[in-house]
């Protein structure tokens, strides 16, 4: 488990399903990851679980905060070969948005990343009209590296995808110049 | 999950299949759009759902309505063609104290909005036999309109009748909305 200031990042359960099922029927939140928005019944989530058990895939965090799952970070496109990788984030319960949740947890995440995993660049994608987590990649040391034009429908319109990253190195000047420290 | 003013409609759990199939024996509601009725098991029922579970871009998009906390009935994608952003859906309402109501409506409601605003499809369309004139009312009152008229296509208790075909496009619907108070 990784321990942040206010959430804990540790590995999915099959017990997390049921909350993960509730705090996935929240259309806004959710559309904030992939833009769209499905009913999905616990039955398939189990499934899918089940599914990932069989590929071995262990880049996927559930985030923790007073004892609840409030929402996920993990891995994507992983590539060795270059040393880059990219990932994604969400915090789903209302309760937990806009307070710093997903803030901490990425702090955390990064210390996973670039030192336990040795990741050399990190990069994410979100969408132009989600400036509260632009904003908070931003104050993370993630700089905008590029834009592409109405990539996505999102809430009845099109909206630009805005490509970040973030090298190891970079992050490494900004904690030892204490921008962005970390407990635990 | 998706609010409308007197339903929600969210994913079919495994949990509502025993409601599901216990609406399904109300024959003379089913009829209207399954007009050949045939009885089915609720272990049939079981079967079908696990597999539709494995799917993973499954065609087919299931809504159950939820009213007052209970199951009263379903709508739901059943054929949609990406290169052409449409979908064909169907609704039903299968408990019988909420007929007649505005249930059916505000469901499809809802439904419109999600399948315009959040799937990005272009046009919505739907039949329904000609005799099924709540339906066909609904359906209007959320701007659709009758674009065909299939003459006796269908059998519906031993007689035939006509299919109707109703559409609606975003660009109208975006006006209906409009309307409304």
């Amino acid at each position: 488990m990784l321990q942040g200031e206010k959430t804990s990042l540790r590995a999915w359960e099959q017990t997390d399903l049921p909350r993960w099922h509730e705090l996935s029927r929240s259309v806004y939140l959710m559309q904030m990851g992939g833009g769209d928005w499905y009913p999905e019944p616990l039955a398939r989530l189990e499934y899918w679980f089940k599914k990932s058990l069989e590929k071995g895939a262990d880049d996927e965090f559930a985030i923790m905060a007073d004892g609840k799952l409030i929402g996920g970070v993990g891995l994507h496109h992983s590539d060795r070969r270059s040393g880059t990788t990219s990932f994604g984030i969400g915090i789903y319960d209302e309760a937990y948005v806009g307070r710093g949740y997903g803030s901490d947890a990425l702090r955390v995440f990064l210390t996973w990343v670039f030192e336990t995993q040795n990741w050399r660049r990190l990069w994410l994608t979100t969408w132009s009209t989600n400036q509260r987590a632009y904003r908070a990649y931003q104050k993370l040391g993630f700089v905008e590296e590029g834009r592409c034009p109405e990539e996505v429908y999102c809430d009845g319109a099109y909206v630009d995808e805005v490509i970040m990253g973030l090298l190891r190195e970079e992050w490494q000047a900004r904690r030892s110049r204490g921008v962005s420290h970390v407990k635990g | 999950m998706l609010k409308g003013e007197k339903v929600i409609l969210r994913a079919v759990e495994k949990d509502d299949l025993k409601r599901l199939w216990e609406l399904e024996q109300n024959v003379d509601l089913l009829e209207w759009s399954q007009p050949d009725w045939m009885p089915k098991s609720l272990a049939a029922r079981e079967k079908e759902y696990e597999k539709q579970i494995e799917e993973r871009h499954a065609e087919r998009i299931d809504f159950v309505i939820e009213a007052d906390g209970k199951v009263i009935g379903r709508i739901g994608i059943v054929h949609q063609n990406r290169m052409a952003h449409n979908a064909i859906f169907g609704m039903g309402i299968f408990d019988r104290e909420y007929l007649g109501r505005g249930y059916g409506r505000d469901a499809v409601r809802v439904f419109i909005d999600w399948a315009f605003r959040i799937l990005n499809f272009r046009r919505l369309s739907l039949d329904v036999l000609a005799p099924n004139e709540r339906a066909i009312e609904a359906y209007q009152a959320c701007g659709f309109r009758e674009e065909a008229r299939l003459r006796q296509h269908s059998v519906f208790r031993g007689q035939p009748v006509d299919l109707i075909y109703m559409g609606l496009l975003r660009s109208e619907w975006q006006h209906v909305r409009a309307a409304r108070p």
